[in-house]
């Protein structure tokens, strides 16, 4: 009964503010009761009698209340909201949203900034108690059983996570490799739930250590696939792989550009920095003796050149004066990427390639003799894992 | 710093223009007194300064942890997303 009183008037608030004329007495005063008591502003949204302007507004209020609550960080949201003027009726609703993003950043200076511009009678008030309480910069007061249980879900106990990471630390002590596998892939996904960084963190880490102890990581990749996507999945996996296999790392950052050419929103300023990065890991590596290897990464090249030349068409990616995939990466750089330590590369590169130095003439790796005996059969990545 | 702390830090996006950059950059500079802080700042900016850069610095920022136990760190002192709905019950 109370409730649906308050709809009603809430219902009338809005009613009368948009019956009003602008500029009027009246306008001022629902216009202001309204910004005070506004719990929805989905219905600005949905009113087909809201300005053009306001319904724009509401729009960005509610796409950053999402992703603020859900813990997805959205700059284009966030910058819109930020210029969401004072006098808005939403503004309200915009120190919230900013006080919560502060909330969980644990930069509660900002927050209490944020929450201080709300009045002590505006409906969103109730927040401000539970965050100042939440973030221990108040006095807990006795909370009503809704804003209890608000405040339970917030601050859960999260002590079987504590219980997951020391079984993972027996698992490595005991050299398990089928419990830790099982158990990060378990973590991974109960982590992408609630804590997507944390996850991109765990996932990094698992697969590093996999590395690590010369355990296969193709069940974690496979899961990252699954919850994050190819490019981000392949993304993740060339950074855990950088330091220990840095070869491996490379074909996974090839995938993971591969994968991002297929959608239309890639720029020739994203694509030079995936080229930047793999200009860098191909200028230390510079040579392979894995058969198996050479034939991946060739095949990755083949396949990264026909999608640029699709996405890109104007730019030339012509590397005919190169046998060696290593140097037609960094030679490859040097016109999708603007950066200078490309071009310093490559011209460090063909100095050496002049220089019939005997030692660095035979990189023409067409040619190469490989010794079977040397070629590692053991590479913990399935290379299968980019079909 | 992490990734999102630096575009953040200059108040940018990865689409910002390269002069809305600078500009940030100018006007925090003019801020900082030390000449260590403005070389530091001078050093973050050269990160982000063009887009292409800042595209890798996003690409290559995300770091795994060290150690298992900073997951513990991280996940237990950090308060649960529960989506707007449970948020919007308590108005």
């Amino acid at each position: 009964m109370i409730k649906d009183k308050m709809k009603i008037k809430k219902n009338l608030t809005l009613e009368n503010f948009l019956s009003s004329e602008p500029g009027s007495l009246e306008y001022i005063t629902y216009r202001s009761e309204l910004k005070q008591h506004l719990k929805d502003p989905g219905i600005l949204e949905r009113s087909d009698r809201t300005s053009e302007q306001l319904r724009k507004e509401a729009r960005t209020v509610m796409d950053a209340f999402e992703a603020v609550t859900n813990g997805m960080y959205n700059p284009v949201v966030f910058a819109s909201l930020e210029l969401l003027p004072e006098d808005s009726i939403l503004s309200l609703w915009k120190e919230l949203i900013f006080a919560i993003h502060a909330f969980y950043d644990k930069n509660y200076s900002e927050m209490e900034n944020r929450l201080n511009k709300i009045d002590n009678k505006a409906s969103l008030s109730v927040f401000k108690t539970l965050l100042l309480q939440l973030s221990g910069k108040s006095q807990a007061k006795s909370p009503n059983n809704k804003q209890k249980l608000f405040i339970d879900n917030i601050i859960k106990d999260r002590s079987f996570i504590r219980s997951v990471i020391s079984e993972i630390i027996e698992s490595l002590e005991y050299d398990m490799e089928e419990l830790f596998l099982e158990t990060a892939n378990l973590m991974l996904q109960d982590l992408n739930r609630n804590y997507k960084e944390p996850a991109y963190k765990f996932a990094i880490w698992s697969i590093e250590t996999a590395s690590k102890y010369k355990y296969s990581p193709t069940e974690l990749v496979t899961t990252c696939k699954k919850l994050f996507g190819n490019t981000l999945a392949y993304r993740l996996t060339a950074i855990a792989l950088e330091t220990e296999e840095p070869d491996i790392s490379l074909l996974f950052w090839m995938q993971s550009l591969i994968s991002r050419l297929k959608s239309r929103d890639l720029t020739l300023d994203e694509t030079g920095a995936y080229f930047t990065v793999m200009s860098r890991i191909a200028g230390e590596i510079q040579t392979s003796q894995d058969k198996f290897y050479l034939e991946s990464l060739n095949g990755l090249i083949d396949n990264m050149k026909y999608e640029l030349k699709n996405k890109f068409p104007k730019v030339s990616c012509n590397t005919e004066k190169y046998n060696n995939p290593f140097d037609i990466l960094i030679s490859l750089s040097t016109n999708y990427s603007s950066l200078e330590e490309n071009r310093n590369r490559l011209a460090a590169l063909e100095t050496e390639n002049t220089s019939n130095n005997p030692a660095t003439s035979n990189k023409d790796l067409t040619n190469i003799s490989v010794e079977i005996s040397k070629i590692s059969s053991n590479k913990p990545i399935q290379l299968s894992l980019f079909d | 710093m992490e990734t999102i702390d630096l575009l953040k830090f200059f108040n940018i996006s990865i689409d910002s223009e390269d002069s809305e950059v600078e500009k940030s950059y100018n006007i925090i500079k003019q801020k900082l007194k030390n000449s260590r802080e403005q070389s530091e700042l001078l050093e973050n900016y050269n990160k982000i300064s063009t887009k292409e850069k800042r595209y890798l610095y996003l690409l290559t920022s995300t770091k795994g942890f060290q150690e298992i136990s900073e997951l513990d760190k991280e996940i237990i002192s950090r308060p649960n997303y529960i989506g707007p709905r449970q948020w919007l019950e308590l108005l």
